[in-house]
Order: C-alpha cells, then structure tokens, then sequence
C-alpha cells in the first residue's frame, strides 16, 4: 500500500466535505492557539511593563498603593492617589542625591493623557522631537507619535484639554493649548500622551490665570474700586482660555508655588549611596510620601497577571478538551455513517490495516493542517504582540 | 480456474447453514446462479471471492487455495484477481468516475511504473468502450443508474482479474441497460478467457449464459442430498 494514496484517498474525502473539514480544522486550530496567543500576550505585557519600569529607578508620591502610583507614572493612568506638594520635588532637588523629574499626570486631551513635567523627562525617556520643536512658552504642548497620528494633529494646530466637571466653574479650566511639535515614535505609552510643562497643567488646574488688562484706569468696566494694589472686579472680567503671544504676559500665579500638586517624582539617584539614603529618607513614619522601586510594583502586578493566566489557561485547556472530544466525535460518527464505504473497500480487497491507515490519514490531516494554522498564527501573534501591544497598554 | 468442494457455513448466532458440494467453473464460460432470496447466493458468492471463509471444505482459484489463505493475503489475493460487481454498485460518492475505476490501485494493488500506467490507460479505455468516458471526471451522482452499474464494471475489469464475481448486477436496471450490462462482462469474459460467475434473479437473461445453476438445489444439506 502506497503512503501516497492513501494520502490522496484521504484528501479527496475531506475536500469533498469542504465545511466539516474546515469546522474540524479550526477546532483544532483554536484548541491549539488559544493558550499559546494568551501566553505571548501575557508574556510580551509583562515583558513591556517590566521593562518600561526597570528603566524607572525609583517613584516618589502620595502614600497608598505602590501599583497605582507605578501605573500613574508609568503609563499616565487615571490618578487614583491624592497629589503631592511641589516641595517634595524641591526638597528632593536640594538633596543633590541624583535628578529628580516632577510629574503632573491628571488632564486629559481629547482622549490623551496629559503629562506635565520638565524638559529633564524628554532626556531622561530618550524622547526626541520628529517634527516641529519642543514647547517654548505657556500654553505649549508636544504630542506623542501615536496621538499625533490618531488625531491627525501637527506643529500649528491646536488642541483642548478637557474640562474635568463642567459644573467645576472654579476648578480645572478647559485650555486651548498650541501643538509645536511631534515626538518620535518610542513604543512606549510616551507615544499616546500630550506633553505640557508642569506650568501649563498648572494654568489648566486653575493656579495661574490671565485676564484682560484692569491696571490701567478705565481699561474695563468690571472694576468695581481700586485700594492701591488691590483691584476689586465683577465677574464680567475675561478670563483668558488659550495662551497667545499676546496676553502670555498676563498669565500669573497666585500662592506659594512650593504648594502646587504634582501627582509623582521620578528619582534617578546618581549612585548606590545616593539611592540607598533616598530610600531612606521616606521610610519614616513621619514621611507624608511613599517612595516604591517601579520594577517591585510591576513585578506584583504582574504575579497577579500570572495568576490570572493559570486560570484563563485552565478555562481554555477545558475549552480545548471539549471541542477535541466533539472533534473526535464527529469523526467516530463520520466513520460510522460511512461504514458502507469501508466494507466496498474491505470486499475489493483493502486490508484492515490500509481501511485503518485511511482513517488515521484522515484525522492526521486534520490535526496537521490544524495544528500548522495554530502554528503560523501563534508566531504572527507574537510579533504582533510586541506591535500592538505597547500601544494597548499605554 | 474455480472448484469449490464440500464447502460448508454458517453464520454466528444463525441457524442457516450453507454446504455446496462441488461447484467448477473454467476460464472463459459464463454461469449464472439463480435461485430465491435467502438460498445463498451471495454467501456463496463472498466464500469464492474470500470476503468470508468456509468453515470446511475448500476454494481454489487457478492453484491458489483462498480459503487457506491468511486475511491479509485473501484481500491482495482479491485485489489482484477477483472482479467483484455488486447490485448497488457501491461505489465512493466522494470520488470521480477515474478514481472510482482505478479503486484496486489506490487500495493497494501493486502496480509501478509502466505497469501503473498501462492499469490507468486501460481505465480510460474501458470507460469509453462503455460510454461512460464523458463522465471521467465526474463524481457518481451525477450520473444515471445504468452508467453507475457500468462505472462498478469496469472497476471490476480494470484489473483483468482471473474471476469476475457479480451479485445481482442488473438488479437496479431497466431492460435495455441490463443487456447491455451483461453483455459487456461476458464479452469481456469470452474474450479475455475469463470465468464470469453472475448471481441472479432475471430469468429473462439466463439465455445469455454458457450454465445456469439452480442455486437451492445445490445448496442441500448432506443428508437430503444422500437421501435424494
């Protein structure tokens, strides 16, 4: 008996029942690349998120929980902590222990989170400008590759941010911010995020503010009186949304800036010492900010991730079973309905082995081609992982 | 070319029993078995082909015993030599006219090189001689009864076996195909010096053959046929 035709023997039936065929071979298929996708999903999320938070040495912020702050930070999720005082950045500077980068991450931008921060975080991320230049002034923002794209925004255009309640009237002001220029692609969640200096996201939190000129006698009807210094206004005074060259002079901050909020700090100390008396410095009752290792934080979200996984395997691998126990039904039920066939070859003289072997070839096909699908598309699935991946998860 | 002697069986769990004392047929003659339902006929018909064993008694074919043969070798043994033609054709829905006649070929039949394929010209040959050439490609539903009994045919003869064995071959047929039919296997017969055995029921085409067995007669057990 010739391999051959049986192989041909055996392909003539399933191509003539092109559905069951192909229903059998994607059973196969999906038992098989279920488990495997999930885990290059899993592992390349892990991967992304381990990676971006080894590159972040150390986070200070408000106390509370390490994987919310990380994820803050990290990849500019909502902010689920309280903010810190700005003095916890100055203090931290002052220490001359390594840098130190406040992080302002709370607004929003049609969709896209904002980051305040300083030029020292596009240095400390390796972020650079692709097209434009980096902010100059008040009111200036960059956009991440991704937004940039998805927007069809560019250096030029103009960009809102969101009001955070519109009820709010004297909280969080929705700014009209000018774009000057677009990042380069980093695959990171830098790529879907609107920068701003941590000036800007003050303004829009409310602690700066312009607004037409009242200094000047007869300037504006909505003064009220005049007492030396102190001007008393209505409320008919405009407030200024959108920073332009000509009324940035009029922006101004009220208070003691040591008090402004910041959501996190990023720490890079400068040696092991310098990290080791950092760590130190917030391990003390007395500490009002927490101080976490990103990586450690990750690495506990990440075990939960993995716990999860052992579950949504088990689910799949049970998944699995069933559908290969149908598939396997539907061919001892197939091979049943087709006994007549069997016993046409068995009288014109096929021995029990080549029926046998016809069978085997059959199934075999099935889970080759299956298993060969699954194959193909659980490695299409793991470089695509590493594509899309970053930008899920930023 | 066949001789059956004192060839005895039964079924399991049945009470018939088939016992056929001697039986002969010689290359090149035509027999034809009749007889009611239930005598036996295509029983017989499976001991000689060797799809089953006698439990006494012996089958040769040439000089070949098939009943002492093992399972394996009685079905190469029938793959190579034996015709089988039956009366729902059966043929593989799921394979064209081509693949249905050269069956013996993909089952196992040893046939390389030149011999493959002087095996699939002739295929071709006996599809046209029997006007069922158009239909090479074709899968069996597509075609009428008379074609498909003429498809089982010629699988039968493809191989030139030494013995064409046909149960109620021209029993799903109207009467222009079932001459027609059975002209073909015993031209092919006559022809080829082969023997053609044919269990039937058409007393109508009993004409045709060299021996008419009366089946029940010579299916007896062996104390009626000492009494008689």
């Amino acid at each position: 008996m010739k391999i051959s035709s049986i192989a041909y023997l055996s392909w003539k039936y399933l191509s003539y029942r092109p559905l069951k065929t192909l229903a059998l071979i994607a059973a196969v298929a999906l038992t098989i690349y279920l488990p495997f996708a999930l885990q290059a999903f899993i592992n390349e999320s892990t991967r992304i998120l381990q990676e971006r938070a080894r590159s972040t040495p150390l986070l200070i912020g408000a106390k509370g929980s390490s994987i919310d702050l990380a994820l803050n930070s990290l990849y500019f999720t909502e902010q689920a902590l309280p903010s810190v005082e700005y003095g916890a950045f100055e203090r931290l500077e002052e220490s001359n222990l390594g840098r130190a980068i406040p992080l302002h991450a709370r607004f929003e931008a049609s969709g896209a989170p904002i980051l305040g921060s300083t030029l020292d975080y596009f240095e400390f991320r390796g972020l650079s400008v692709a097209e434009g230049r980096m902010f100059t002034r008040l009111g200036d923002c960059v956009l991440g590759a991704s937004v940039a794209k998805s927007l069809g925004l560019g250096p030029g255009d103009k960009i809102v941010s969101s009001p955070e309640n519109v009820f709010d009237l004297a909280g969080v002001y929705p700014l009209k911010m000018r774009i000057t220029g677009v990042l380069a692609t980093a695959h990171t969640a830098d790529d879907d995020a609107v920068f701003i200096d941590l000036k800007t996201a003050w303004t829009i939190e409310g602690l700066a503010h312009g607004h037409q000129d009242l200094t000047t006698p007869g300037a504006s009807d909505a003064v009220l009186s005049r007492d030396g210094n102190t001007i008393r206004a209505n409320a008919s005074v405009l407030e200024f949304m959108e920073v332009t060259d000509e009324n940035v002079d009029t922006f101004h901050f009220h208070g003691d800036r040591s008090n402004y909020p910041i959501s996190s700090i990023i720490a890079v100390p400068d040696s092991e010492k310098s990290r080791a008396i950092t760590l130190g410095r917030y391990q003390s009752d007395a500490a009002t900010e927490q101080i976490i290792v990103p990586f450690e934080a990750v690495t506990k979200l990440t075990n939960t991730l993995f716990a999860t996984r052992k579950m949504v395997l088990g689910a799949f691998v049970l998944l699995g079973v069933t559908a290969l126990g149908l598939s396997a039904l539907v061919f001892v039920l197939s091979f049943r309905l087709r006994e007549k066939e069997m016993r046409t070859y068995a009288k014109i003289g096929a021995t029990d082995f080549t029926i046998r072997t016809l069978k085997f070839a059959e199934v075999a096909a099935v889970l080759v081609i299956g298993a060969a699908i699954a194959a193909v598309a659980v490695i299409g699935t793991q470089s695509l992982a590493s594509q899309i991946l970053p930008t899920l998860l930023g | 070319m066949l001789a059956v002697e004192k060839i005895s069986f039964q079924y399991p769990k049945s009470s018939y029993t088939l016992n056929i004392p001697a039986f002969e047929a010689k290359g090149g003659t035509t027999t034809a078995i009749v007889g009611p339902s239930g005598c036996g006929k295509t029983t017989f018909l499976n001991l000689v082909a060797g799809v089953l064993v006698p439990s006494s008694g012996s089958v040769k074919i040439d000089v070949t015993p098939v009943h002492q043969l093992p399972d394996s070798a009685r079905a190469a043994f029938r793959l190579e030599q034996i015709g089988l033609i039956f009366q729902e054709f059966e043929l593989v829905e799921h394979l064209t006219v081509r693949d249905n006649i050269l069956l013996p070929l993909h089952l196992g039949l040893h046939r390389e090189g030149d011999a493959r394929s002087t095996l699939v010209d002739r295929a071709r040959e006996l599809a046209d001689a029997t006007g069922i050439g158009d239909y090479w490609n074709k899968r069996p539903n597509n075609l009428s009864h008379g074609e498909r009994q003429r498809v089982a045919i010629c699988r039968a003869l493809c191989v030139d076996p030494l013995l064409i064995l046909a149960d109620e071959p021209t029993g799903n047929l109207d009467p222009t195909n079932k001459r027609k039919v059975l002209d073909l296997m015993i031209d092919f017969a006559k022809a080829k010096n082969r023997a053609l055995i044919v269990a039937t029921h058409d007393v109508d085409l009993l004409d045709a053959f060299d021996e008419v067995v009366q089946f029940d007669e010579l299916n007896q057990p062996e104390e009626a046929r000492a009494k008689g």
